[in-house]
This record gives C-alpha cells, structure tokens and sequence, in this order.
C-alpha cells in the first residue's frame, strides 16, 4: 500500500481513458503551435491572389483560402494563437478568482458578501456580451480580447474556490492548525489551497477550451485578432462569406475549434478521476 | 495543593440563528450557560452529555478556537478569553487539542512529520535539528516509528492515526489536553489501546487532561473528577467514584442506567428516560430538565437549581439531590 | 424449517488490490421469533453479511453459499424477485437514519410507499395506515409529524421513522445494522426497547448487528462473534457471555472499560489492529493478533469444536483458551 502511491499514479493515468485520449489531443495542439514557430508547410503571411482556393493537393494538403495562403500552415500558426488566449486568460482568472475567492473564504463576513456579490454582478452579463463590452472600451485586439476572457473568468474561479474552500475551512485539521496559533494566512498557503488545487486544475482545463472557443468568436465577429494574424475564429469569420461557395473554408478551422475543445474537456474529465484519490480508490 | 492549570469561570457562549425574516427577534442555541470548574496539574477532568449539550462548544472555548460571550477561561493562570489571535500564539504551546475523527484531524496532502511538527509553529522558530529530533521522540512515546515521519495518512488505520493526533498535540509538551470525544470513532481493541496510551503518557509527562467523552465508561477509566452536562450547564460534577456511585442529580443516575452492560443479562429494571433534548433555543424558568425528569416536580418549574455541594466535592444542580443520593446508598 | 437458514455463505469484494474476501463460510439458523445479534469490530464482515441476506450487496460483490428462507434460495433469485422479498419479508434499518430518508420527500410519504408498493392499499388508505405506524413506533403527534421532512425530526424520531418503514409491511425478518451507534446513550435505550417490543408483538425475527457488546448482551438470543470474514464463536447469549471462549472473544471484551471497574485496573489490549480482507492469514483469521497463535493457527483454518449445545468455538487451542479464562490472556 505504501509503496504503491507514486507508482500508481501513472497507472491511474493510464487506466482513465478519458485522460489518455483528452491528453493526446491537447499534446498534439501543443505539438502544432511549438512546430508552426519554426516550420510551417507553406507561408502564413504571403498572400498570392492566383493561388486562391486550391483544392488540397500533395503541396497543400487542405487546399488554400480567399488570399491564397496555404489552410494547413494557417490553422497551425491559429494554435499558438488560441493556445496563447487560453493561457493568458485562464491565468488571469485563476490567480485573481482564486486570490478573491480565497479571501473571502478566510475572511468571511462582510468581505465575503461584497466579492461575492460582485462576482454574482459579473456573472448576470453572458460571457459574450461582457467581452463585447471591454473589447468596446478598450478597442478590438488580440491583446484587449485575451483580457476580456481573462476577466470573465475570475468570477468563475472567484465561485468555485470559496464553495470549496469554505468546506475545507470545517475540517478538523484545519481546526487543528488553528489550536496551533497558525494564522488565516499560513493555512489558507499551507491547508486550504493544496486541498482544493486538484478541482482548481480541472476547471482550468474547462475554462481553457470555454477560452479558446471565446476567442474564436470574439474573432469570428472582429473585435478579437486582427489581420493578418491568423486565428481559427477569424479564418470562419472569412469563410463565412463564401458559405456556398467554397464550404469546405469553414469546415477546417470549425473542426480545429471542435478538436481543441473536445480534447481540453476530455483531459479535465480525465484529471478529475486520477487527481481525487477516492474515486480512483473505487474503479 | 497542587496547581491550577486551567479554571473556567462562568462561560456563557449563545449562538445567534439565521434570522426567519429580516424583522423577526434574533434567536439564540443557548450553548453554554455559565459553566465553571477548574483542573488540578496532572488532573483528568471528564465532561460528558448527550449530543447537544454545550461540551464540544465548551472545548472549543477553553481552546480559544471561537469567540466568547462572557466569563473566564484561565490558563496556568493566564486570561485566555478576550485575548487576540496574535496575543495568544505564544501561549499556545501549553494547551493542546485532540479532535474526535481520526480522519478528518489530519492533512490528507501533509505528511506524518509536518503534520506532528504543526504546533511548532506556536514556538517560534526552532533549528531544523531540533525540529527532526522532536518529532522522532513524540514519534516513539505514542508508539509509532521515527521512520514513520515520510508517510501519509493514508497509509495508517484509524488508531494509528489517533496516535499521531496525541504525537501532534504533546509535540510542545503542553501542561493540557483538550481531548473531544478522542476514541468514540475507534473500534473497542483499539481504544483500549489508546486509552491506556493516554494513561501512560499522563504517568510520564504529568499532563493534564481535559476530557470530553459521552461514553460513561471511558470516562470512568480515565478520569479523577467528572463533569456532567446538561443543556449548556453542569448539573453535577465531583470526583468519578463518588458521583458514579451515588448520583445526586436524576439525569446522572438515568445516564448511568442507560448505558448497556455487557454482563447484565436481558432483564434490567431501570427508569428510561422519554423523550429528547430540547430547549436549546429558548430561555425559560426553572430546571432545564424539567421536561424529562421523573422526579419533576412544581418548584422545579419555578426555581432554577443552583449547583450546590451535596458531600465534600460533590456538586449537583437539582432540588432533590437528598433525595436521590439517599435512594443510591439504600440500594 | 428455520425461517432463515444460510449455509457457507461466502461474500467477496474485487477491489484494485484483488480480491476482499469479506465474508467466509457463514452459516445461521435463525427460527421464527428469534434474536440474533452478531457483533464485531469494523472490518468483521457483519454488514457485508447483512447486505448479502438482503441481496444488497455493491457491485463488485460476488456470493457463494446458499441463503434459504423457507427453503427457498435467495442467492439464485433475480432481482426482481428480490424486490418483492426485500421491504415486504425481510426489512432492514441501519445505521444513520440522516442519510437513509431522502430529505425531500416528507417522511409520512415516505411510509407510505412500501405500504402502496407491497400491500397495494390506496392512497388515502396508506396515509392512514402511515399515521398508525408512526403511532405504533412511539413518535408523539403523528397526525402532524406525518408531513414533516425528515431534517425536522430529532435523530432517535428518524430512527423511530425507519423502523416504522421496516414495519411497514410486517416482515418476517427485522435486520438492524449498528442501529443505534448514532443515537446517544438515553436515545438508544428507547430505540432497542422499541425494537424489542415491536419484535415480541409482531412474532417477527430479528438480527441485530452492533460492535457493541453491551448491546448485544441485553437484546439478543443468539450471538455470532465474528472476526475477519469468519465465525469465530456463536451460541445462546447467555452461554457465550458466561464463558467468554474464543482468545478473540476474551479479548473483546477484557478491552471494553465496563462501568463499576474504576480506575485502578488497568484496560487489557489486543495488540495489532483488525486483519486486511484482501491479505488474509491462511489459517485462523487473528492469527497476527493471538496470544495462543502457534504455526498450525497460521496454516489450517480451525473447525468449529461444540463446547455445551450449542456453543461453537472455532480455535486450535481450545484447551488453553478455557483455561485462560478470567485471569487474562493477554498479559
């Protein structure tokens, strides 16, 4: 039994499926975005108007877009784009929700009632609206929809880290750290947080692919990246046009967005079974 | 005469209810009522009562673990109550709490060491040697291994991991133990064990305890003085053997009755007691026990009885504490 | 016939680490209006064999061994044949009456459904009938308490309300497993002698499971004492409680604080803690933990040796043991 802890935990990772296909999936985007830094099929930036709408080919495996440019080595260098959003915005939220949401977990009172009564005001906007809303005020841009995200998700995380929290607060350990003169802070640093980290990380995972697809339509309607950055959400704001007559534009980044999500909801499934000991203790 | 090390003075704590609506009257859990007592060094002092009746409420206090309404606790002569969390930190390191659960008092992410080591954060900092060497030392007092410091607790079966709650708690050598209820989740083989550990660790260490149990039994095996409680106050207390053996307050007497005796055989004659424990929100005249008392009676619906000795140390709350000792000794 | 017969029943769990083999050849006999109580630690199999006789057993749960109530085998029936059985011949209560009443149904409802299930009466016939129940089981004000939800009642009135549910459909067999472990002491004498009453009115049968010695000594007939998946002493209460055999059994109960024992002596322990079902001793389950243990223990699984009637006591040693008793064997 002793021995087997850190052994198991790979064997925990192999047995859940859900971890091994969500994992690949998300290694792979990973791969791509790395790759298309130093190497892509054909130029991402080279517009050659006569090469437009090539059907996939040896040369162009999924064909060409309106400009010309090779749809392949657009959706690659799109992954480091939607990878880039969906970390910077997943870090916003997590280190300022879970900053607030910690807080009023440890102080409770009226500290609590005003974060939470903010965050509850934040939620009433839809996700969308409330992008739409800062990227209004602070301009279309990469940059200014990255922080949009990122705010939308600190009430999200601000939530689930004080409903969490708040229940490792009753236990009697760390009742038990309180009999020992630790303060709020040291046991919020050294109890509550590596108690909670594990449901923290799989709703990262969830927030990330909830990112990605935000990016790609605060793109798709222009406000998020600007040309000619390439980015999935803006490559369907280009196909949309061309609907009926060039369909199989929309397709490939709709399938990109459909993979990374898809793959990013499967690993923090995943992550829920081999982080929490008492459901892998039963299988 | 030996000293004090801890001398509760009339502690009253009310826990205010969610309000029903916004103009409604605040409600109050009547927790404690103005509970006193104190406890000699080397001491156990048990305090019990059924679910509900103020003793984990009172452990928390005397731990300075909740704010207090009003009253005392004195530790080693020290004000405890209206003290700072800051102010106390240092003073932390005389008074120790052992929790019920074995498995929600331990960390599940610490491992056996930091866990042990915890309280010294009270002290201030020690060198990383000293640290190692006192926690190998509690380590070995309460019967687990040195070596044991790298596991977690995971690893250990509920009795080993009460073990390593008492390795934590007597890891800076406090003058008290609050212990709350620290074998009730045990199995019997093990809490024998435990208890005698307790014992022995009072043999070596003199310390004192403090010690909440709802188990009559445990509480006569290892306590010099008990406390019983009854909705928020004592009702009786005295030395062990004089009150187990002569209760002088109705609700000892069916306490002791109820608790099922392993060699009795199937046919006890024995007042039951009707009913459960109410009344923990409201403030009223009279005996808190009037309800379920059999020996109830007008003035006690009028009178609230005061705790008044009834023979040298031996304390009880109750109008027919004659009465009732004087049935014990024709028996 | 007896009511209930199990013949080497065997219960065993697959779990990660392999199999748990949690109940080992298992025999009962249990005649109409009899009592049974079978006590242990945690850990004995006592549940699991509960949850096998009801059919109830998790899903990774495989049986062997026959369960035969008026000769008829449990174990080959199907699940909804087992339906028909579990609530209307055979009803169980357990442990924590907070969690085995859904909190959003009222609990006057939840009477009723067995009562509609199995007895097919009409609804207005069954709220009837729900509010006799809840007469019969001693809960003041039924017509009123029928409509409340299970979190307004105290817990020894949740309890009371399981056991109405169990009585619903008067069952020839009452399973009660720890019934009372949640319930303080003056709670739990109201709720046995309830169980009791109900057992002798009704003519049904009861098991009784509790690692409560003192429990079982006042409420039952018959006594199984297991120990790590197996029997290892069975007999009539009184025969069992007189001479306390089986080194296991001796064990138990010498580590027990008894009230009236003071504290001068000195609690016996058993070493070690309970077996893993998955590692199990090839021989005598207590093996690890036997003052007696010899190699043969270790290697061949002791026989049940009839001591007087029906007193069974499954050991190698038996000479020995009996003639331990009463000075200690485990010094």
């Amino acid at each position: 039994m002793s021995s087997s802890s850190s052994q198991s935990f790979f064997a925990r990772c192999t047995r859940s499926r859900s971890f091994v296909v969500g994992g690949t999936i998300t290694a792979f985007l990973l791969l791509c975005a790395v790759v298309s830094l130093v190497w892509t099929p054909g130029e991402v930036y080279d517009i050659s108007i006569k090469n437009r709408f090539l059907l996939p080919s040896a040369e162009h495996w999924f064909g060409t877009d309106l400009f010309g440019r090779d749809i392949l080595s657009l959706l690659m260098a799109g992954t480091q784009n939607s990878i880039t959003v969906g970390v910077v915005a997943v870090s916003i939220g997590l280190f300022a929700g879970v900053g607030l949401g910690l807080i009023a977990s440890a102080r409770r009172g009226w500290t609590e009632e005003l974060i939470m009564r903010f965050s509850d005001f934040s939620f009433a906007f839809p996700a969308i609206l409330s992008a739409i809303m800062i990227t209004a005020i602070l301009g279309p841009g990469g940059v200014n929809s990255i922080i949009a995200i990122g705010i939308y998700n600190v009430p999200v995380f601000a939530r689930i880290t004080r409903g969490t929290a708040n229940a490792i607060w009753t236990r009697e350990y760390v009742m038990a750290a309180r009999a020992s003169g630790k303060g709020k802070f040291r046991i919020t640093m050294e109890h509550v947080l590596p108690n909670i980290l594990s449901i923290l990380i799989v709703q990262a995972t969830i927030q990330f692919a909830i990112a990605i697809l935000a990016e790609a339509a605060l793109s798709y309607l222009g406000l998020g990246t600007q040309p000619p950055h390439p980015s999935w959400g803006r490559m369907l704001n280009e196909a949309q046009t061309l609907m009926f007559l060039q369909p199989m534009q929309a397709v490939y980044p709709g399938a990109a967005i459909a993979l990374a999500v898809f793959g990013l909801n499967l690993l923090g499934d995943g992550l829920r079974d081999v982080l929490d000991p008492r459901l892998s203790r039963k299988r | 005469m030996s000293k004090t090390v801890l001398k509760v003075t009339d502690l009253v704590r009310h826990y205010p209810l969610p309000k029903e609506s916004l103009f409604a009257a605040p409600k109050f859990v009547y927790a404690l009522n103005g509970v006193s007592f104190e406890i000699k060094e080397g001491k156990s002092f048990g305090i019990v009562g059924e679910s509900g009746c103020g003793k984990s409420t009172l452990a928390r206090n005397v731990m300075a673990l909740e704010e207090t309404d009003s009253g005392s606790v004195q530790i080693l002569g020290e004000e405890v109550v209206g003290k700072s969390f800051n102010e106390l930190r240092p003073l932390r390191q005389h008074f120790q709490m052992v929790f019920q659960d074995p498995y929600g008092s331990l960390d599940p992410h610490h491992n056996v060491g930091r866990i042990v080591a915890e309280p010294l954060a009270a002290i201030g900092n020690l060198p990383k040697r000293e640290k190692e060497e006192r926690v190998a030392e509690v380590l070995s007092s309460v019967g687990l291994k040195p070596t044991d410091v790298g596991k977690y607790p995971h690893e250990f079966s509920g009795g080993q991991r009460q073990r390593i709650a008492i390795a934590r708690a007597l890891i800076t050598r406090p003058e008290l133990i609050v212990a709350d209820e620290p074998v009730s989740a045990l199995d019997v083989s093990v809490q024998a064990q435990v208890l005698n550990l307790l014992r022995d660790l009072q043999d070596s260490f003199g310390v004192t305890y403090m010690f909440i149990s709802h188990d009559l039994a445990v509480v006569e095996y290892l306590c010099d003085e008990v406390a019983v409680m009854y909705l928020g106050s004592i009702v009786e207390k005295g030395r062990t053997e004089d009150l187990f053996a002569a209760p002088a307050h109705p609700y000892t007497g069916i306490l002791l009755d109820a608790v099922p005796k392993p060699a009795a055989g199937k046919k006890r004659d024995r007042i039951r007691l009707s009913g459960s424990v109410t009344g923990q929100t409201e403030k009223r005249n009279g005996c808190a026990f009037q309800d379920r008392c059999p020996m109830v009676d007008d003035r006690c619906k009028r009178e609230t009885p005061m705790l008044k000795e009834v023979s040298p140390d031996h304390f009880a709350a109750c109008h027919f504490s004659k009465e009732m000792m004087a049935r014990a000794a024709s028996v | 016939m007896a009511l209930l017969e199990v013949k080497e029943l065997d219960v065993s769990l697959s779990t990660a680490m392999g199999p748990a083999r949690a109940v080992r050849n298992l025999d009962i006999i249990l005649e109409k209006g009899q009592t049974l109580g079978i006590v242990g630690e945690s850990g004995c199999g006592k549940s699991m064999t509960a949850l096998a006789l009801m059919g109830l057993l998790p899903e990774n749960g495989t049986t062997s061994g026959e369960i035969l109530m008026n000769g008829e085998d449990l174990l080959v029936k199907s699940e909804k044949e087992m339906c028909k059985i579990r609530g209307n011949r055979m009803a169980m209560i357990f442990q924590e009456p907070m969690t085995s009443l859904n909190p959003v149904h009222t609990v006057g409802r939840q009477i009723m459904e067995p009562l509609r299930l199995h007895r097919g009466l009409s609804k207005k016939d069954a709220f009837t009938e729900a509010v006799n129940l809840m007469e019969r089981v001693g809960i003041p004000n039924p017509s009123e308490r029928v409509r409340n939800y299970p979190h307004q009642l105290s817990g020894g009135q949740r309890q009371r309300v399981m056991i109405a549910i169990a009585l619903s459909c008067s069952p020839d067999i009452l399973i009660a497993d720890e019934p009372t472990t949640a319930l303080d002491v003056t709670i739990q004498d109201q709720i046995l002698e309830l169980i009791q009453n109900l057992v002798k009115e009704e003519g049904m049968s009861l098991i009784l499971i509790s690692h409560d010695l003192g429990v079982i000594a006042e409420n039952t007939d018959k006594v199984l004492v297991m120990y790590g998946g197996t029997v290892v002493e069975s007999g009539a209460t009184d025969q069992i409680f007189g001479n306390l055999t089986h080194p296991y059994t001796q064990g138990l109960f010498a580590a027990m604080p008894k009230l009236g024992m003071g504290r001068n002596g000195r609690l016996t322990t058993i070493p070690g803690t309970v077996p893993d079902l998955i590692n199990l001793p090839t021989g005598c389950t207590f093996t690890d933990r036997c003052p007696l243990a010899t190699s043969e223990c270790r290697n061949t699984v002791p026989v049940a040796f009839s001591l007087e009637a029906a007193h069974k006591v499954s050991c190698h040693h038996l000479d020995q043991a009996i003639e331990a008793r009463g000075e200690g064997l485990y010094k």
